[in-house]
C-alpha cells in the first residue's frame, strides 16, 4: 500500500515524494550503498544521487518487469559501483597518469553477454537461500562479516558456504554435473 | 626446500585462480538482480518472523496430538534463533536474546516436570509453583518490552518515525491473557479469552512488518556460534530433560523377610481362627500382624473386576475390629482395615498405578477424620522364584475438586491414595494398604445393610477405585494419582470401581 503510494506521488510529481521516498526507502538505499562505499560523505551523497535519479527516472519504473525494492536497489547499487570505479580510476590516474580505455568491443559485448546467461543459467540451479547468498557477496558485494551478522551466524560457515556455492557454479559453467537444482 | 617452494607456488596459482573466478563472477552478473532475490534480503525480517511466530505458538495451548510438547518446543527454539539473530543490532534485543535464554532454562525445568510424575506442586510446594508462574509471565512481559524498545532504537536509527502501537497493543493483550490464565476462567470468560486471543494473533501479524523498511538499518556482529549449532544444543537439551524425567516412582526392593517373632505368629494363629484370609494373610509384615493383637472379629469382602486391559484384578477387604468401644460418649471403636489387591501377569511397567482409598468409606455421615495414623503399604512380586517387596511410600490424602464441565459445577472429594510403580518383568503382583479407623460417635456401620443404599446413593464418591495405566506414552506425563485428583481427561489411565464393604464373619 504504502509502496504503491509513494510511486504514485513520484509519478505525479509531488512535491513531499522525494522526501517520502527517502523517510521510508532511505534506509534499504543506505544499506545497498553502505556496502560497497566506505566513506560516510560519499554514501550520504550517493543515496542524494539515487534520490534523484529515481525521481527522473520513475516513468522507466514497470512494476510488471519487476519489483519495486529491486528496481530501487539496481539504482542505488550501480551508482555506487559507478562511484567506487570512478574514484578509483581517479587514483590510478594519479599513480599511473594513464588512461585506459573502458569501451568494449563489439567481441567483449557479446562475450560478456554469453557469461551473464550461463551464469543466470548457473544461478537458477541453486538452492534459493545459496543464490541469495551469492547475489549477497558479489552483486550487493557485502562483507562476510556483514552477512554473517545478519544471517545470525559466524564469518567461517558463511565463508564455507560460499566456497561450496563457488565450487558448484564452477562446476555448471564449465559445463558439469548436467542434472537438475542442487 | 623444493616441496615447499612448490606448496607455495600451488598456493599462489590456486589464489590466482580464485582471484580470477572471482572476478569474472563479478563481471557476469546481470545488471538486475533477480526480484525474489532483492525481496529475500531484508535484515532483520526473518528474526522478527521467528520470535513473532514463537510468540504465537507459546499463546496456544493445544491438547491433542501431542501439541502441547510440540508447540511450545518449536516455540522456544523459534524464539532463541529469532532473538540471535537480533541481539546485535542493539542494546534491547540483546537484553531481549538474556531474556530468552532465561526463558529457555526455566522451560526445560518446566518440561521436565511435566515429563515426570511429579507435579510442579510435589518439585516446587505450591507457593513456589505460583511463584514460578509469575516469573515465567513477568519475564515474556519484559522480554515484549525489549521487544518495543529495539524496534523504537531501529526506527530512530534509520530516521523513521518510531511506530510501536502494535507491540504495545501486544503486550496489553498479552498482558490481559495472562490474568485470565491465572484466574482459571471458565464459562464467558474463557469466551473473552479467547477473543482476546485472537486480537493478539492478529496484532502478532501486524508486527511482521515493523521492521520491513527500518530493519535496513540493522547493524551487527557475527555471531560466534551457528545457527544450527545453537539448535543443536536446544535439541540435545530438550532430549536429555525428557529422558531422564522420571516416568515411574523409585521403588526400594528387597527380598521379603518371612515372620519369625513368636508374637506374630500367635496373632496370625488367632487372625486366622476368626476367618481372616489366608492369601492376605501371608502378605502381611510382622508389624501390621502384630498391630492386629486382641482382635475381637474380623469383617471381610472380596471382589474381582475385569476390565479389558486388567483382566481379573482381585480385591479383597479385611476389617479387624480392635475394639468394640463403648458407643456415644465412651471410648471409640476401632479398626484395623487391610484392602489387598492382586494383578493378573502381564505387562506392568508402563508408569504408575495407585490404590483411592474414599474417606466417605469410614465416615459416611461427615464430621471428624476417622483415620487415626497414617495409612501404610506394601507391594509385591515374585522374582526369580523369591518374593521382593518394596514399601509404598508417600500414602497421602487428597482433598480434591473435579469439574466436569467448562460452566462451574464442583465435586468435593476426600480420599486416601497409595501410588506406586511396577516393574515389566513382574510376576503374581499384589499389594495391600492398612489403616486403622476409629468412630467416637457409633456412627460407622460397614455392614451390608448400611452399605448397599450408600452405594445406590452415592456412587461414585464411595466407592473404592484401582487406577490403572493402560499406556506408557502420555504428555504431560500424569502419574495415576495426579490423574485422577486433576480431572485431567485423558485415555492413558483407567479408574476401575471396586466395593470395599463388608459382611461380619458371623
Amino acid at each position: 500500500m504504502r509502496e504503491q503510494a509513494v510511486i504514485r506521488k513520484l509519478k505525479e510529481r509531488e512535491e513531499s515524494s522525494a522526501e517520502e521516498l527517502l523517510l521510508h526507502y532511505g534506509p534499504l538505499l543506505r544499506y545497498v550503498i553502505g556496502a560497497i562505499l566506505s566513506d560516510e560523505r560519499d554514501r550520504e551523497e550517493c543515496v542524494q544521487d539515487a534520490v534523484l535519479k529515481v525521481w527522473r527516472e520513475i516513468g522507466r519504473f514497470d512494476a510488471q518487469k519487476g519489483s519495486w525494492t529491486g528496481w530501487l536497489t539496481t539504482i542505488a547499487r550501480n551508482l555506487a559501483l559507478n562511484r567506487l570505479r570512478s574514484m578509483a580510476g581517479q587514483e590510478s590516474r594519479e599513480l599511473t597518469e594513464e588512461e585506459t580505455d573502458k569501451t568494449p568491443t563489439p567481441e567483449e559485448a557479446l562475450l560478456r553477454k554469453e557469461q551473464q546467461d550461463a551464469l543466470q543459467k548457473a544461478l537458477g540451479r541453486l538452492k534459493k537461500a545459496d543464490c541469495v547468498l551469492f547475489y549477497r557477496k558479489y552483486y550487493y558485494r557485502q562483507t562476510t562479516a556483514q552477512i554473517a551478522a545478519e544471517l545470525g551466524t559466524t564469518e567461517r560457515a558463511v565463508e564455507g558456504r560460499l566456497y561450496r556455492i563457488k565450487a558448484k557454479l564452477r562446476i555448471y559453467l564449465e559445463g558439469g554435473d548436467h542434472g537438475g537444482q542442487a | 626446500m623444493a616441496d615447499k617452494r612448490d606448496l607455495f607456488e600451488e598456493n599462489s596459482s590456486r589464489e590466482a585462480r580464485d582471484d580470477a573466478f572471482d572476478a569474472l563472477l563479478m563481471d557476469s552478473l546481470p545488471p538486475e538482480a533477480d526480484p525474489s532475490v532483492s525481496s529475500s534480503i531484508a535484515p532483520g525480517r526473518q528474526g522478527m518472523l521467528f520470535i513473532l511466530i514463537s510468540v504465537a505458538l507459546g499463546l496456544l495451548t493445544l491438547h491433542f496430538l501431542y501439541l502441547d510438547l510440540i508447540l511450545p518446543v518449536i516455540s522456544y527454539g523459534l524464539g532463541l534463533l529469532g532473538w540471535h539473530r537480533l541481539k546485535e543490532a542493539n542494546g534491547s534485543f540483546r537484553r531481549g536474546w538474556t531474556l530468552q535464554l532465561v526463558r529457555t532454562v526455566l522451560y526445560l525445568f518446566f518440561l521436565f516436570q511435566q515429563m515426570s510424575v511429579w507435579t510442579m506442586e510435589e518439585i516446587l510446594t505450591k507457593v513456589g509453583y505460583a511463584a514460578f508462574g509469575w516469573v515465567c509471565t513477568l519475564l515474556l512481559m519484559a522480554q515484549l518490552y525489549f521487544l518495543r524498545q529495539g524496534i523504537r532504537e531501529v526506527q530512530r536509527k534509520a530516521g523513521q518515525p518510531e511506530d510501536t502501537k502494535a507491540v504495545n497493543a501486544l503486550i496489553a493483550e498479552i498482558a490481559v491473557l495472562c490474568v485470565l490464565g491465572f484466574l482459571d476462567v471458565r464459562g464467558l470468560l474463557a469466551l473473552i479469552m479467547i477473543i482476546v486471543l485472537i486480537v493478539c494473533l492478529k496484532n502478532l501479524f501486524k508486527l511482521t512488518g515493523a521492521l520491513n523498511e527500518a530493519g535496513y538499518a540493522l547493524s551487527g556482529r557475527p555471531a560466534r556460534i551457528r545457527p544450527a549449532v545453537l539448535l543443536g544444543i536446544y535439541a540435545v537439551l530438550v532430549l536429555l530433560v525428557c529422558a531422564l524425567a522420571p516416568r515411574s516412582y523409585p521403588m526400594q526392593w528387597q527380598e521379603r523377610q518371612k515372620v519369625q517373632q513368636s508374637a506374630a505368629l500367635a496373632v496370625a494363629a488367632d487372625l486366622k481362627a476368626k476367618g481372616f484370609p489366608d492369601e492376605v494373610m501371608q502378605d502381611l509384615t510382622e508389624e501390621d500382624l502384630l498391630s492386629c493383637e486382641g482382635a475381637v472379629s474380623v469383617m471381610k469382602y472380596r471382589s474381582e473386576v475385569s476390565t479389558p486391559d486388567l483382566d481379573g484384578l482381585l480385591l479383597q477387604a479385611v476389617a479387624v475390629v480392635l475394639d468394640e468401644g463403648r458407643g456415644l460418649g465412651g471410648a471409640p471403636r476401632v479398626w484395623r482395615i487391610f484392602y489387598h489387591f492382586s494383578l493378573p501377569d502381564r505387562d506392568h511397567g508402563r508408569g504408575t498405578e495407585a490404590l483411592e482409598i474414599p474417606e466417605t468409606l469410614f465416615r459416611p455421615f461427615g464430621g471428624e477424620d476417622c483415620v487415626t495414623e497414617t495409612p501404610c503399604g506394601w507391594i509385591f512380586h515374585e522374582e526369580k522364584g523369591k518374593t521382593v517387596t518394596a514399601p509404598i511410600s508417600g500414602i497421602e490424602r487428597k482433598h480434591y475438586t473435579t469439574s466436569p464441565d467448562l460452566f462451574g459445577t464442583y465435586y468435593t472429594y476426600d480420599s486416601w491414595f497409595a501410588g506406586f510403580s511396577l516393574s515389566s518383568d513382574c510376576r503374581r503382583v499384589r499389594g495391600y494398604v492398612a489403616l486403622t479407623v476409629q468412630d467416637a460417635y457409633g456412627e460407622i456401620d460397614f455392614s451390608w445393610d448400611n452399605a448397599e443404599p450408600r452405594i445406590q446413593d452415592r456412587y461414585g464418591t464411595s466407592s473404592l477405585c484401582y487406577i490403572h495405566q493402560l499406556r506408557s506414552l502420555q504428555f504431560p506425563v500424569l502419574s495415576a494419582v495426579t490423574w485422577k485428583t486433576s480431572g485431567i481427561q485423558g485415555e492413558a489411565f483407567e479408574n476401575i470401581r471396586l466395593y470395599g464393604y463388608f459382611f461380619p464373619e458371623q
